[in-house]
């Protein structure tokens, strides 16, 4: 991000805090998703992490942390809270609920690729939380692997660790259920 | 620590320094860096500085001094700048978990309250200490408005030196144990001291001569040698042993000194440290006497 | 892992609904700005605070230097 975007945010520019609403919205968003959470959850944990971050700005030290990580640290703390409090994957609903409005493709595409999408989650959700929200960090590219670590509050081999685990534990649980 | 924009992370830096050698390479997230600096302002300026300064010839004591003062100040600019600079060249550095205000609290309350006024007490009881000497008991050897400082490993068990015939002995006053006196030390436990008139021995030994017609007399004892003042005083008699663990001390201006003549031998426990080089002195009208800047006492 | 999932899961399964913007700038309340004696007192405290360490610091450094008075 620009540091002069940051610094107008900073200063309280409401302008300033739009636009980086509208360059994070989609990696915020994605996280939430790929930690298996529901369309309306992640509109609603995603609305509560930009107003913190809006709110606690002054909290914010640019010398410390980029702002990627500083925000991903505030939404990695929603996520963790919300995980908890559903009382792990089990109780969320493991159905497809609201994430079918992708409108632009063809009704069978849209039917596979909803079904793709299905499949995706209910094995992301049973991965372990640590494990699933590393692996959902690691594929917005503004973060690097100290970034994740500062963000996950472990070491940069924890990480990688939890990374490898993630992937071998997902694709085997994709393999299987394709079977 | 949420002043970011009111501080720039390089003032805080060098601001922390500046209270504490180190402490703002502790902000800037290098531990190990500010141990060093803390370790270095600590430990190497002054406690060994004023370790080699009793241990050097006694000359040496002010150039020894001065230059631990040089270098204490040295190492403690260098960790203001490069506290400064470090901030200024890694600006994202990221911040540690052990980076909270309550560790920096705990660092500087430990630091500060604890370490260095532990460090300055043990300095100046047991190796160097400075004193200003209001009097002119100790003319010629000492003149008033003299600034001395004194060798404090002295007299206690583990210390380099114990109390001889002939040393400048800094004492506690025995009649008000809340001021500190300047004497010459003559007479050890057991020895006999004997004055008549002007003239003094210790165990039948005499100190010097009759003095000249301008009152002094150049005494000596144990390979010691000093100048004595009788001015015009009467002289006394007296003739005593020390008893056990007592010294008898005299002023060197005997015309004008209140010593052991009067209140009386002083105990050796309350003996702390003996006069080695004046680094300071001025005249009772306020002029400074370079010549005597350095000079050794003997 | 099979390639379309991966493509899935780059993207990030869910997209922010078009009016996300709009809605989180609707639920901001103005910022609380710090009275402006809070960073005055931050301020002072802290050169305040230098200037007793300082102080603190020469008295140690200047230890030996610092005399008593010798009858």
């Amino acid at each position: 991000m620009h540091d002069q975007l940051i610094s107008r945010f900073l200063c309280g520019e409401r302008a300033a805090f739009a636009e980086l609403v509208e360059h994070y919205q989609r990696p915020v968003i994605a996280y939430f998703g790929r930690l298996g959470l529901s369309a309306a959850e992640a509109d609603e944990l995603a609305q509560e992490a930009f107003i913190r971050v809006w709110t606690n700005a002054d909290r914010f030290d640019p010398g410390r942390a980029s702002l990627a990580t500083w925000l991903f640290s505030i939404v990695h703390h929603l996520a963790v809270n919300a995980l908890n409090r559903a009382d792990r994957r089990y109780c969320l609903p493991l159905d497809a609920a609201g994430e079918a409005i992708d409108d632009s493709p063809g009704p069978e595409v849209a039917t596979q690729l909803a079904e793709r999408k299905r499949i995706l989650r209910n094995a992301l959700r049973q991965l372990p939380t640590v494990d699933r929200s590393v692996l959902a960090l690691s594929y917005f590219r503004e973060l690097d692997l100290a970034a994740i670590a500062r963000i996950e509050g472990c070491s940069e081999a924890a990480v990688k660790q939890r990374l490898y685990r993630a992937r071998i534990a997902l694709r085997r649980l994709l393999e299987n259920r394709h079977d | 620590m949420r002043y970011g924009r009111i501080f720039p992370a390089h003032w805080r830096a060098a601001l922390m320094s500046m209270v504490l050698p180190g402490f703002g390479q502790l902000a800037n997230g290098r531990p190990n860096r500010a141990i060093w600096l803390f370790l270095a302002f600590a430990l190497i300026s002054v406690p060994l500085m004023s370790w080699l300064a009793i241990r050097l010839p006694q000359a040496m004591t002010l150039p020894a001094l001065v230059s631990s003062l040089a270098a204490a100040l040295g190492i403690w600019s260098y960790s203001i700048v490069d506290a400064w600079r470090d901030a200024r060249h890694r600006p994202r550095a990221p911040r540690q978990v052990w980076q909270t205000g309550g560790v920096y609290a705990l660092v500087f309350l430990t630091c500060n309250a604890l370490i260095l006024p532990v460090l300055v007490s043990y300095v100046r009881g047991h190796q160097v200490a400075s004193w200003r000497i209001p009097s002119s008991s100790m003319a010629p050897a000492i003149l008033r408005g003299d600034v001395l400082f004194a060798d404090m490993s002295y007299n206690c068990p583990g210390c380099d030196h114990a109390v001889e015939r002939g040393d400048v002995a800094i004492f506690t006053y025995p009649n008000d144990r809340t001021l500190v006196y300047v004497k010459r030390v003559i007479g050890l436990p057991g020895d006999r001291v004997r004055i008549t008139g002007k003239r003094v021995w210790v165990n039948r030994l005499a100190l010097g001569d009759a003095p000249a017609d301008d009152g002094t007399a150049s005494e000596r004892i144990d390979g010691r040698q000093w100048l004595a003042d009788w001015g015009d005083t009467e002289g006394a008699e007296l003739d005593l042993t020390v008893p056990p663990g007592m010294v008898f001390v005299l002023g060197d201006n005997r015309g004008n000194s209140k010593d052991s003549r009067h209140f009386g031998s002083v105990p050796l426990r309350d003996v702390a440290g003996r006069a080695r080089q004046v680094w300071f002195s001025m005249a009772p009208g306020g002029a400074v006497r370079w010549s005597r800047l350095g000079q050794a006492i003997h | 892992m099979t390639d379309p999932f991966d493509e899935l899961l780059e993207r990030g399964l869910l997209d922010p609904p078009a009016d996300f913007v709009a809605r989180v700038m609707l639920r901001l309340e103005p910022r609380r700005t710090e009275p402006r004696w809070r960073s005055w007192a931050r301020y002072s405290a802290l050169v305040g605070g230098a200037l007793f360490g300082s102080a603190q610091l020469l008295t140690f450094a200047l230890a030996a230097w610092t005399a008593g008075a010798a009858f």
